[in-house]
C-alpha cells in the first residue's frame, strides 16, 4: 500500500509538472485507481510531448469487386497505429476533412480528463466536417489500447486503430501489433436496419460457406433434429445467431492476411492482440505452440500459458509466443466466433506451418442447450450451475473439437458439462484464471451496489439494460471516494462485451486482492458476474455493450460524478443530453411488395425500439377482388416484445356482384367485405410456435380474431407463410429467397385466388 | 535426357488438358507434396478439388502432384494450403499437427518439409545458475542446477501429457525418451544432498519408466506411472524451478494416487478424458 501511495504520488506529481508547463485549461483529474501497470518512473524524468495529427476523409474502398464508401485517417484504414511512452504528453490532433460528417475518437481503455474521452454529445464536441479538435492529456498508464470513432457506425468501416503505450523502464523486446476487424460489402446503416427486421439475410449468407447456419428445418430433418427445431420454435425463437452480422472479410491490420517475416527462430515475440471489429468475437489459436497471455485490456496479469482464447469485441490481449524453428512462418489464427471466417498473420519467414482450423459449429446441438435453458417466458434458467467468468462455456456443445464430431457424442458429464478444459486436452483461457501481479484491492470507502440486469430479443433487436435503454433512464450518480459494485447477470441469449470508460474496474474472480483489472468485461448469456472499481475521477462516463449494433441500440448506462461542473466543451448541457439520447430513438423503415399475377400484397413498417407504424394492403387487379389497406400504431411491451397493441383504420372497396354477399364471420355477425372504412383497436400477441394471434374490434363493434405465423424456414431459402382469421380469410404462401432484396413467390388467398409474383423487400 | 523427358512430358500434359476439359483458363504446375501410400493419393486430391476450379494428381513414388487450376477462379496457393489443412506437407504449407495425426497409421509419412526446431534457451527462464556463478565465482565445478535435470523434467511431464491425452503410442514413446533422460544426467558437480537423492531414485525411475515403454495397453502404463510420483517429487523438491509446479491428488485412482504438474489446473492423467478434472492440488513447490 505504501509502494501504491509513492506511485499514485508520483504520478500527481507528473501531472502536475505537465499542467503547469503546459498551461491546460482542464484540470487532469485521471489519477489511476490502482498502479495500472505502472513501472517505477525515472525519478530525472521530464515530460516529452508526443503529437501526433491524424486527419479524417471519407473515401471509396474496393476490396470485393464493389466499390464501397469507407473512412480512412492519414489515408489509412485501420487508422495508424499511435505509439508513446509512458509518462508522455499526448497531443492529438485531429482535422475532420469530410464534407458533411461528423465524426469523434475515443481513446478506449485510457485514462485522462472526461472532456478528452471523445464520446459526442456526452463528454466532447463532435468534430464538425471541416472542423479541427485538439486533445492533450497525459499517459498515466502502459499497454495495448485502441481507438475508434464514437459516432454513429463509423467504427465498423474504417475509424478503428491501435494506440500503444510503451512501458518506460524496460527492455524492449521483439513485438507486433494485430488490430483485428471486419468487413462487410453492406452499409452498416443498412445492417442495422435489417437487424431491427429480423432479416435472416445474414445467415443465408453464411450458410453458403457454412452449412447449416440457417438451421431450416431441411437441415434439422438432415441433422435428425426435427424435434429439437420443434421445441425451438414452441419456445418463440428463431433460429440462434452465434453473431448477428455476415462479413465478406476479415482483416488483420487491414489485410485479408499480414505477414510479420521480421522474426527469426529462438525469438519469443510479444504480440498485441486487439479486437477492433464492430460485431464480431476471435478465436485466437497459434501453430507454433502454446500462447503465454501476459496483459489484458492493456493491464499486466501474471503469465498463464493457453491453446486458444475468445477475443471478446474491444478487448485487448498481449501474449508471447516463440518462433519454434527457422524458414518457416507459424500461423496465429483469428477465427470469427461463427467459425464462417477467419484471417492470419504469419510469424516468421519460410514455408508456412498452418494452424488447425475451427471446425463448423454444431448448431443444433447448441440448440437443444438453448431449448433446456430457456424459460417458456424468455427468461433464460442456469439450473442452478452458478456460471461465471467463461467458466462454464454453453457453447462448448457446439464445438466438434471440444464435444466431438457429432451431437449425440456428448455424454453426460455431471458438474463438467459446460467446462471446457475439464472435457478436454485444450487448454481455453476464462476469466478466473487471470491474476494481477500487483494487489488491486481498492481503497477503503463507503460500498455503491447495483444490480445490472442485461436483456434483449433478436426478434426486434431491442438491447438494453433492466429492459431499459440509454435514452429510457437517468444517468446514475456516483459520488467520488466510493467504491461502486456492479454485479451484472446476463439474461439474454447473447454474450455482450461490456466496456466501462475511464476506469478500470477489478473482476472480482476468486483471485482476492489480485482480481484483475478490465475495461471491458465479456459475459455470457445466464453468467453473474461482478466488477468494481474506485470512483477517482469526475464528470460523465459511458458503459456500454461494444458490439456497435447493441450500443446503438441502446445498451448502455452513464455514470455521472455528483457535482460535476458544468463541461465547458458542451455549454447547452441541455442540447447535448438530447443528441446523445438520439441513437437508440433512431426509426427505421422497411417495406415489401409482392407483385403477383392475382394483385399486390404487401406491408410496410415505420419503427423504433418500442413503437411501430404499420400498414398491409391488398391490391387486386379485378374489381371483384378487392383492395384492401390496413394500418395501425402501436406500442410494444414486456423485453421478449410479444405483445403489441395498437389501433388504427381499415379501408376496403369491392365490386359487389354474386357471391360477395355480406357474409358471417365466426363470432355469427355480419358484415360486407363490399365496402367498409372504420377504425379498430387490437393487440397482437406472440404465441408458441411463434404463431402470431391477432385480436381486434372495430368502429362498427366487428370483432377479429386472426392467426399467423410468417417465414417459416423450411428450406434455407424456401419460407412458408400461413393466415386464417374468423372473417373466414385464409392465406398461404411460399417464398423462395433470391437474395436480400428479391424473392419469387406463389401464393393462394381466399379472396384473389392463386397467383405467382416476384416479391421485392428493403 | 531433359529433351526426352520433356518429349514424354508435353504429350501428358496435352491428354492431362484434355481430360479436364471442364476447367477453362488452365494454368498447370508441378509440386512436390509428401506422403507414403495410396491411400494419401486419395486424400490429396480430394482435398485438392473444387468442381471448375482445381484438381490434383499426386504421385506416390515422386512425390509430386499435378495441379491443374482455372486461374481466373483460384490461385496455386489455395489449392496447396488445402491440401496441408488435409494432412500434407508440401513446399509451401505445413499440416497443422492435428491434421497430420489424424491421418491413419500408414499415411504418417515422414514430414521432410519441417525445420528442426530450435531450443529456445531462457525459456523456461531459470537464471538461478548463473547468479550462483557471480556469488562464487571461484568455484568451477559445473553446478547442477534444475536446468541439467531439465530435460528429466520436462520428459515426466511430456509422459503424464500423453497419459492424459489417452495416447498409449504416445506414451510409450515419451516413456523411451524419459528413460534415456534418466541416464544422461551427469553425476558430477553435484552436490551432496541432490546426490544422495538421486542415487536413492535413478535406479526406480529408469526401470519404471524403460517399463512403460515397452507397454501398449494404457491401464498398465498408467500403473506404472503412478510409481513415478514419488522419486519425482523428491527430486523436484530438491531442485524447484522457477516455474511452480502442482502435486495433485486423485482420490480415486486406486485408492488414491498423486501426480505432478506444471498447470495449476487439474488434467487427470489416470483417467484422461474419462474424468478429466478429478482431482485437487496437494502441494505447490515453489522455489
Amino acid at each position: 500500500m505504501y509502494l501504491l501511495r509513492i506511485l499514485r504520488a508520483l504520478a500527481l506529481l507528473i501531472t502536475l509538472l505537465y499542467l503547469l508547463l503546459s498551461g491546460d485549461v482542464f484540470a487532469q483529474t485521471g489519477t489511476p485507481g490502482h498502479a495500472l501497470g505502472t513501472s517505477t518512473p525515472d525519478r530525472s524524468f521530464t515530460p516529452r510531448t508526443t503529437r501526433y495529427e491524424l486527419t479524417v476523409r471519407d473515401t471509396i474502398v474496393n476490396y470485393t469487386g464493389k466499390a464501397r464508401k469507407a473512412f480512412t485517417v492519414n489515408g489509412q484504414m485501420p487508422m495508424p497505429t499511435l505509439t508513446f511512452t509512458e509518462g508522455d504528453t499526448a497531443e492529438i490532433v485531429v482535422h475532420n476533412a469530410m464534407e458533411k460528417e461528423e465524426t469523434s475518437l475515443h481513446w478506449h481503455g485510457l485514462i485522462l480528463p472526461y472532456q478528452y474521452d471523445g464520446v459526442p454529445y456526452l463528454t466532447t464536441a463532435p468534430i464538425k466536417a471541416g472542423e479541427t479538435q485538439v486533445y492533450k492529456f497525459a499517459l498515466l498508464q502502459s499497454g495495448t489500447y485502441w481507438y475508434h470513432s464514437h459516432t454513429k457506425l463509423q467504427e465498423q468501416n474504417g475509424m478503428h486503430g491501435a494506440l500503444i503505450i510503451q512501458k518506460r523502464n524496460e527492455d524492449p523486446m521483439p513485438e507486433q501489433v494485430l488490430i483485428l476487424s471486419e468487413w462487410t460489402d453492406m452499409k452498416p446503416f443498412e445492417v442495422h436496419r435489417r437487424l431491427h427486421s429480423a432479416n435472416d439475410w445474414s445467415a443465408i449468407k453464411k450458410h453458403r460457406i457454412r452449412p447449416g447456419t440457417v438451421q431450416s428445418y431441411s437441415d434439422a430433418i438432415k441433422d435428425g433434429a426435427l424435434g429439437v427445431k420443434l421445441t425451438n420454435e414452441w419456445k418463440r425463437m428463431n433460429a440462434m445467431d452465434v453473431s448477428d452480422v455476415y462479413y465478406d472479410l476479415l482483416f488483420a491490420n487491414g489485410k485479408p492476411v499480414d505477414e510479420a517475416p521480421q522474426f527469426k527462430a529462438g525469438e519469443r515475440v510479444r504480440v498485441r492482440l486487439i479486437n477492433g471489429g464492430a460485431s464480431s468475437y476471435f478465436w485466437i489459436t497459434y501453430a507454433g505452440g502454446k500462447m503465454t497471455v501476459v496483459a489484458s485490456d492493456g493491464i499486466d496479469v501474471e503469465p498463464v500459458e493457453v491453446d486458444r482464447f475468445i477475443m471478446g469485441i474491444a478487448e485487448t490481449y498481449d501474449i508471447i509466443v516463440t518462433i519454434p524453428a527457422d524458414s518457416t512462418a507459424y500461423e496465429l489464427l483469428a477465427t470469427s466466433e461463427d467459425r464462417v471466417r477467419s484471417t492470419s498473420l504469419w510469424l516468421g519467414n519460410g514455408i508456412k506451418q498452418l494452424a488447425a482450423p475451427l471446425q463448423p459449429l454444431k448448431y443444433f446441438a447448441g440448440m437443444k442447450m438453448m431449448n433446456d435453458m430457456i424459460k417458456m417466458n424468455g427468461d433464460l434458467d442456469d439450473m442452478g450451475m452458478n456460471m461465471s467468468l467463461q467458466q462454464m462455456d454453453m457453447n462448448v456443445v457446439m464445438y466438434p473439437e471440444i464435444t466431438g464430431a457429432k451431437a449425440s457424442e456428448h455424454a453426460d458429464h455431471g458438474d463438467d458439462k459446460y467446462n471446457s478444459n475439464a472435457l478436454s486436452n485444450i487448454v481455453t483461457l476464462n476469466y478466473a484464471m487471470l491474476r494481477s501481479p500487483t494487489s488491486t484491492a481498492l481503497p477503503p470507502g463507503p460500498v455503491k451496489e447495483m444490480r445490472f440486469e442485461l436483456t434483449g430479443n433478436m426478434n426486434r433487436y431491442l438491447w438494453a439494460i433492466d429492459n431499459k435503454t440509454v435514452s429510457e433512464t437517468d444517468r446514475i450518480l456516483i459520488r467520488k471516494g466510493e467504491n461502486v459494485r456492479i454485479i451484472l447477470y446476463n439474461n439474454s441469449m447473447m454474450r455482450h462485451p461490456m466496456h466501462l470508460h475511464g476506469h478500470f474496474f477489478r473482476v472480482v474472480n476468486g483471485q482476492g486482492d489480485h482480481a484483475p483489472l478490465k475495461n471491458v468485461l465479456d459475459i455470457m448469456p445466464m453468467e453473474t458476474d461482478t466488477i468494481e472499481f474506485a470512483a477517482t475521477e469526475t464528470g460523465d462516463w459511458f458503459f456500454h455493450c461494444h458490439i456497435l449494433y447493441h450500443m446503438m441500440s441502446g445498451m448502455g448506462r452513464v455514470f455521472t460524478y455528483e457535482g460535476t461542473a458544468p463541461n465547458p466543451v458542451l455549454p447547452d448541457a441541455k442540447k447535448a443530453a438530447r443528441h446523445f439520447a438520439r441513437d437508440d430513438k433512431e426509426w427505421h423503415f422497411m417495406v415489401q411488395n409482392d407483385f403477383a399475377t392475382n394483385g399486390n400484397d404487401g406491408e410496410a413498417m415505420y419503427m423504433n425500439k418500442r413503437w411501430n407504424l404499420q400498414s398491409e394492403w391488398r391490391l387486386g387487379y379485378m374489381e371483384d377482388h378487392g383492395q384492401e389497406v390496413e394500418t395501425h400504431f402501436g406500442r410494444y411491451f414486456g423485453k421478449m416484445q410479444w405483445l403489441f397493441v395498437n389501433a388504427g383504420l381499415d379501408w376496403r372497396t369491392r365490386e359487389a356482384h354474386n357471391g360477395n354477399d355480406p357474409e358471417d364471420n365466426l363470432f355469427g355477425q355480419t358484415n360486407t367485405k363490399n365496402s367498409r372504412s372504420v377504425g379498430h383497436i387490437g393487440f397482437q400477441y406472440t404465441l408458441p410456435m411463434l404463431l402470431v394471434l391477432d385480436l381486434r374490434i372495430d368502429t362498427d363493434g366487428q370483432l377479429r380474431s386472426q392467426l399467423m405465423r410468417e417465414d417459416i424456414p423450411l428450406t434455407p431459402r424456401l419460407r412458408l407463410d400461413l393466415m386464417g382469421n374468423s372473417d373466414l380469410e385464409y392465406m398461404g404462401r411460399f417464398r423462395y429467397v433470391l437474395d436480400k432484396s428479391w424473392a419469387l413467390s406463389t401464393h393462394y388467398d381466399s379472396d384473389m385466388g392463386l397467383g405467382v409474383g416476384v416479391m421485392v423487400s428493403y | 535426357m531433359k529433351g526426352l523427358l520433356s518429349l514424354i512430358a508435353l504429350p501428358a500434359l496435352l491428354l492431362f488438358s484434355s481430360c479436364s476439359a471442364q476447367l477453362k483458363n488452365v494454368q498447370t504446375t508441378t509440386v512436390r507434396i509428401d506422403g507414403d501410400c495410396p491411400m494419401c493419393e486419395k486424400t490429396i486430391e480430394k482435398g485438392a478439388y473444387v468442381k471448375g476450379e482445381a484438381e490434383a494428381d499426386w504421385d506416390v513414388d515422386a512425390k509430386t502432384a499435378r495441379i491443374t487450376i482455372d486461374s481466373t477462379r483460384t490461385d496455386m496457393d489455395a489449392v496447396l494450403q488445402r491440401i496441408a489443412h488435409a494432412g500434407y506437407d508440401n513446399e509451401r504449407y505445413l499440416a497443422p499437427d492435428v491434421a497430420y495425426a489424424a491421418l491413419p497409421g500408414c499415411c504418417q509419412y515422414e514430414r521432410t518439409f519441417q525445420q528442426k526446431p530450435m531450443t529456445i534457451p531462457g525459456a523456461a527462464a531459470d537464471h538461478s545458475g548463473h547468479d550462483h556463478g557471480h556469488d562464487a565465482p571461484a568455484t568451477n565445478a559445473p553446478q547442477v542446477t534444475s536446468e541439467s535435470l531439465g530435460p528429466v523434467f520436462d520428459a515426466y511431464f511430456a509422459l503424464k501429457d500423453a497419459l492424459v491425452a489417452s495416447d498409449a503410442r504416445k506414451a510409450a514413446a515419451q516413456a523411451a525418451e524419459f528413460s534415456a533422460a534418466v541416464k544422461a544426467v551427469p553425476m558430477e558437480g553435484m552436490d551432496a544432498d541432490l546426490h544422495t537423492v538421486w542415487m536413492r531414485e535413478m535406479e526406480l525411475l529408469a526401470n519404471t519408466s524403460a517399463g512403460i515403454a515397452t507397454k501398449t495397453n494404457l491401464e498398465e502404463q498408467r500403473k506404472a506411472f503412478a510409481e513415478l510420483t514419488e522419486p519425482m517429487f523428491a527430486l523436484m523438491k530438491a531442485r524447484p524451478t522457477a516455474t511452480p509446479i502442482y502435486l495433485d491428488h486423485c482420490p480415486m485412482y486406486e485408492g488414491g494416487a498423486d501426480w505432478l504438474s506444471r498447470d495449476k489446473a487439474i488434467r487427470n492423467p489416470f483417467y484422461g478424458a474419462q474424468m478429466m478434472s478429478c482431482g485437487s492440488v496437494k502441494e505447490t513447490i515453489v522455489k
